[in-house]
């Protein structure tokens, strides 16, 4: 790791304007991520400004009225307990609870875990120039691609790591971001790019902005008796924990009367950015969820898969997802089997 | 260590009749070594100490961080070493830049390849290694060495070493090395050689062979023909390879996180032409080894020659990254072909491995997967052939039960196999094909508890019932049980001594040289002073592995350290409390013969109240501190020593996910008498847990496209988190009664790991029906293995 400088902002502004006018400024919070890229050598910041003196970023308010507005220096421990995202939210409790280790989950920030870097070894390993890193070559395509994606892929087949952004997109999530330009919000879902759009970056960040909150709507009708909300993430890892997901899958729905009313599928793991899949909503949506359309329902979201060589196996694991969770969700059959 | 120019050195006259020959077992090597004959001592029937669960002596050390490890050593002016790597896996080095590094700030030398030639590694059997080379022939290889004032200015400066390669084509596989397609020749007669201890050819395998392989498989009712896979293992020790070497005028000391200070010393003394009194070690405390720490390493040389250079105290220890990049237990690739009876006997067994064994000739000891195949099961007729290929990838070395832990994954799911085929009970398959005599050296064993294992943990465990349950087949969670076995030495023997030391004030410090090397060395030999002198634990305090303050012993490695210096320890321990007794004979007035010592008190033995404290007679010695001495005896002529065992355990399979995770494991080992149940449970417990690893998630994977690892990370090698180690291991000791030794103890430190992961991999079968022949058995290999079978998921 080189030497650099530590930054504290008296405001974001400071931050942010520090950032866009200083080319080898990286931004840092929980610094989990930020700190593996340095150690590797993949950057080699000459500033880091730091978001951890910052009051009032990291807040997480809930009210029925407004829904749950998460400030992005909360940390994934605070959001894997709070007793409303809990309740109301258990697929973003879930992902949260399922990321690496308790000690970094103390840690890591719900910003840091949306803005993470692949974890693609070529991409983390100095040894390979990879096109993510403005080389010419994706090594995972002739390479050891068991972990890489199997669906959005190319010409960089990295998935997105993210436990956080499946389940706050399957919520409906909007996120803010501010920059030296001040504030705007878009969809979450639509924060995260293709790499046929950028193969270099994740997601819409411009020079200078950091993620400031991410805001969840409230549902439409949580009251009415016979409508209810059930939302669950799984994830599949090679080890209990420290790993991230070889494939995951957030579900959240809405029924009434057992019916499901509105559904949101995403995928992680599989893609390059959290995998939105609108073929098994539209399988569910108006009907009631059994064994037999939870499976129609994952395998249509696969069916466009296009396997490296080494992961097959993410394609029927990744139906497996979202068959059982959307049991889960689903009224007539609260517990997996 | 022991080398066979050494075990032939002949006995100086007049002093034969004092020593006999006596076999070792190390890492199944079997070396003959002159010993000492050692008056025996009468068998401990009762003890007071030696049993009981003692706390680590050293724990409170080690939890407040007071424990000074390698790591940990700070001198004033100390500089810090760091190598420069190959960043290919193999090329021809055209040249070396290091004109900017030497400008670094900080910076004080570079040694380069032309700095170190002269200075040349191991030994003509093990294979030698250059320090550093011109000709890198594995990603990772020691190109140049640089010292800064700080960690961060060596790091820099190494960067700033631009160094020109010429690539050369490389092999990583050694299905392909073994072929004429191989792009690289690294021998002329060939690309492999044996595998194992024996006398090794290149181009010919290693062959144990043993009846008629034709008349056998003519016998049998039922042939199977099975290949199996294991993947490299790396050590991961919490503690990192790391070297600090400090310059005293023409004395030498080095830290060095090793499992044999001995070894280490006798390695600097040699390749530096040092006399060995100028050359102290010291390893008290260090965190890990698991074979990868059996002699000194190249940063071992390279911070001792780097520190000459610049006359400062240098530490060169390795990063996560740069210990990824080294030595591991090697690949091995199993097929089997084996003759039974209906009745579940054995008639032959063909087996040939093939095993990749790095660039270096150093790699092919550990480059064979048969040793169980030849021993395990009663076979008249046994043919194995091990190659150890050579391929572009780092030196393996000795890990955790080295080849046995390879063949247990093969021949211990064969076995299972075998019985699901005959429909039989696997306990029952093995016990049918039980052997009392060693059928390699012709040797009965001198105590074989295998059979009581199996029938303790059998019970323990409920397998009768277990085995019999069936999985609901509506549910996506399937469950299963599995068993496995192992043999393993851990015999010890000589050479060991050890000095225990009365002072006046009647404390007691034990010198042995043996290493701690997590496993409670430091606490089971002070349980052995104690119970033999009579005191108390706390009255000793133990000074280990120095190679200045205290005498030799052997390693820490084949799990002989207890069953080598404890006996030595005993020993020591009889001496000077004779010694002891003799002074106090006199005051109470009796021989010393009729005198005993025990609870702190020295007393006669028919008449208790006539006694005195033990600081007492120490009190009136005239020389003010008492010294006795104690030697590691032969072992028993013409027996085999071996450790035994039995695993069973449980897992839960979710085959939607294709997720395995161990419920439970039952462990049953023959270890001969355990002196401290609570370090015994731990060695049990770290192998399980260590065999979950190798099992279910680790994996060291170089990229095949450019020879580079991509799993050089804690993150991405992926050894177990608490949250996979099984929470439920029960441990137990059948106590078979065990005296090839003065102490009753055999070694088991890498026993437990043996059986483990075969035993998870037949668990595995049962609640599948998935047979997954290659480690680690990760979601995916469920997944595609139950598409294979057809079966629902």
């Amino acid at each position: 790791m080189r030497n650099f400088q530590h930054f504290n902002p008296a405001s974001l502004a400071q931050a942010t304007t520090t950032l866009s006018s200083k080319p080898d400024a990286w931004v840092i919070a929980g610094g989990i991520d930020l700190l593996g890229e340095m150690k590797n050598g993949i950057i080699q910041p000459g500033t880091l400004v730091n978001l951890k003196t910052l009051p009032n970023l990291d807040y997480i308010k809930f009210s029925e009225s407004d829904g749950l507005r998460i400030g992005a220096m909360a940390t994934l421990a605070k959001i894997e307990a709070h007793p409303d995202i809990r309740k109301h939210f258990t697929v973003l409790s879930q992902a949260a609870h399922s990321v690496a280790t308790p000690q970094i989950r103390n840690v890591g920030t719900l910003g840091g875990n949306l803005c993470q870097r692949p974890r693609c070894w070529y991409y983390r390993n100095p040894a390979f120039h990879c096109l993510k890193k403005g080389g010419k070559e994706c090594f995972s395509v002739s390479g050891e691609n068991k972990y890489n994606a199997i669906l959005g892929g190319g010409p960089v087949f990295i998935v997105h790591p993210s436990d956080c952004a499946p389940a706050l997109i399957s919520l409906g999530a909007e996120v803010t971001v501010a920059g030296p330009r001040g504030k705007r919000s878009m969809p979450l879902e639509k924060f995260f790019i293709l790499p046929t759009e950028n193969p270099l970056r994740e997601n819409r960040l411009q020079a200078g902005e950091v993620v400031t909150e991410v805001h969840v709507p409230p549902f439409h009708d949580a009251g009415s008796s016979s409508s209810a909300h059930r939302s669950v993430y799984l994830k599949v890892k090679e080890r209990g924990a420290w790993d991230f997901a070889l494939a995951s899958a957030a579900v959240s729905m809405e029924t009434n009367a057992g019916m499901c009313r509105s559904v949101r599928v995403v995928l992680g793991g599989v893609a390059p950015i959290p995998w939105r899949c609108p073929q098994a909503e539209k399988t569910c949506m108006g009907k009631q969820i059994d064994e037999a359309l939870a499976a129609e329902a994952g395998k249509a979201s696969l069916a466009q898969a296009v396997p490296l060589g080494k992961n097959d196996y993410k394609v029927e694991m990744a139906a497996n997802l979202i068959k059982r969770a959307l049991l889960m969700c689903s009224a007539s059959s609260a517990s997996p089997r | 260590m022991i080398d066979d120019e050494k075990t032939q050195k002949p006995i100086p006259p007049g002093q034969d009749q004092e020593y006999e020959e006596s076999e070792v077992n190390i890492e199944g090597r079997r070396v003959t070594v002159r010993t000492r004959k050692v008056p025996p001592l009468p068998d401990w029937t009762k003890t007071e100490i030696v049993g009981q669960p003692v706390p680590r002596v050293d724990g409170v050390d080690k939890v407040t961080g007071r424990a000074k490890y390698t790591s940990d050593v700070q001198l004033p002016h100390m500089l810090y070493a760091i190598a420069v790597r190959s960043e290919l896996p193999h090329a021809r080095i055209k040249n070396i830049s290091i004109e900017k590094a030497l400008a670094h700030p900080g910076v004080h030398a570079v040694l380069l390849p032309k700095d170190v030639e002269r200075y040349i590694m191991g030994n003509p059997f093990a294979g030698t290694l250059p320090l550093l080379t011109l000709e890198p022939k594995y990603t990772g290889e020691e190109i140049a060495v640089v010292a800064a004032e700080t960690e961060l200015q060596a790091e820099d400066a190494a960067r700033l070493i631009q160094v020109d390669y010429e690539p050369l084509p490389f092999v990583l596989d050694p299905e392909v090395s073994m072929t004429d397609k191989s792009p690289v020749k690294f021998f002329p007669e060939g690309n492999f050689t044996g595998g194992g201890f024996g006398q090794r050819k290149i181009g010919q395998p290693s062959v144990h062979t043993r009846g008629d392989l034709d008349v056998g498989f003519k016998e049998a009712d039922h042939i199977f023909e099975e290949t199996f896979r294991t993947e490299p293992q790396q050590h991961a020790c919490m503690e990192v390879h790391g070297t600090t070497a400090s310059w005293d005028g023409d004395h030498l000391t080095v830290w060095e996180s090793t499992q044999g200070v001995f070894g280490v010393q006798e390695e600097i003394s040699r390749v530096f032409t040092l006399p060995m009194n100028d050359v102290r070690v010291i390893g008290t405390h260090m965190g890990g080894g698991f074979g990868s720490k059996g002699g000194a390493g190249k940063q071992t040389m390279l911070a001792v020659l780097m520190a000459r250079r610049t006359g400062r105290p240098v530490k060169m220890v390795l990063s996560r990254h740069e210990d990824f990049m080294g030595v591991y237990r090697p690949a091995s690739i199993q097929h089997y072909k084996v003759g039974v009876k209906n009745d579940g006997r054995l008639t032959a067994i063909e087996m040939k491995s093939v095993n990749a064994v790095g660039a270096y000739m150093s790699g092919s000891m550990w480059g064979n997967s048969s040793p169980m195949t030849q021993q395990m099961y009663a076979c008249a007729n046994v043919r194995t052939e091990d190659r150890a290929v050579f391929t572009n990838t780092p030196p393996p070395g000795a890990m955790r039960g080295p080849s046995n832990v390879q063949n247990a994954w093969g021949l211990e799911q064969l076995m299972d196999l075998i019985a699901h085929k005959l429909n039989m009970d696997p306990i029952e398959l093995r016990m049918r094909n039980d052997v009392k005599v060693d059928q390699v050296t012709h040797q009965p064993y001198h105590s074989k508890g295998l059979a009581e294992c199996f029938k303790l943990g059998a019970e323990k465990f409920h397998w009768d019932e277990k085995r019999l349950r069936r999985n609901d087949p509506a549910s996506t969670k399937k469950y299963g049980v599995g068993m496995a076995s192992q043999i393993w030495g851990g015999g010890g023997g000589p050479p060991a001594t050890a000095i225990v030391k009365i002072n006046q004030d009647g404390s007691i410090n034990l010198l042995t040289g043996a290493a701690d090397i997590g496993t409670g060395t430091r606490t089971v030999m002070s349980q052995i002073c104690a119970e033999e002198l009579g005191v108390a634990v706390d009255r000793i305090h133990v000074t280990n592995a120095d190679t200045e303050t205290t005498p030799y012993t052997l390693p820490s490695y084949g799990s002989i350290t207890l069953a080598s210096s404890g006996p030595a320890v005993r020993s020591a321990a009889n001496d000077a409390k004779r010694q002891l007794l003799d002074l106090a004979a006199g005051s109470l007035g009796v021989k010393p013969e009729e005198l005993s010592s025990k609870d702190g008190f020295i007393f006669v033995t028919a008449q208790p109240d006539k006694r005195m404290k033990f600081e007492a007679a120490a009190g009136a010695m005239p020389e003010r501190t008492l010294v006795g001495r104690g030697y590691r005896g032969p072992n028993p002529k013409g027996q085999s020593l071996n450790a035994f065992g039995a695993q069973f355990c449980e897992v839960e399979i979710d085959i939607h996910s294709g997720e395995v995770k161990v419920l439970k494991f039952v462990a049953a080992h023959d270890s001969g008498r355990v002196i401290n149940p609570h370090t015994f449970a731990s060695q049990v417990k770290g192998g399980i847990t260590m065999g979950t690893g190798y099992a279910l998630s680790e994996r060291r994977l170089i990229d095949k496209n450019t020879g580079v690892p991509v799993t050089a990370s804690l993150l991405e090698y992926r050894p177990p988190t608490s949250l996979d180690a099984p929470v439920d291991i029960e441990v137990y000791s059948v106590d078979v009664p065990y005296t090839a030794n003065n102490i009753g103890a055999k070694g088991v430190g890498e026993p437990p790991l043996i059986a483990t992961a075969p035993a998870i991999a037949n668990a595995v079968y049962h609640a599948t029906g998935v047979r997954v022949k290659s480690n680690p058995i990760t979601p995916e290999k469920i997944i595609d293995g139950l598409k294979s079978l057809g079966g629902r998921t």
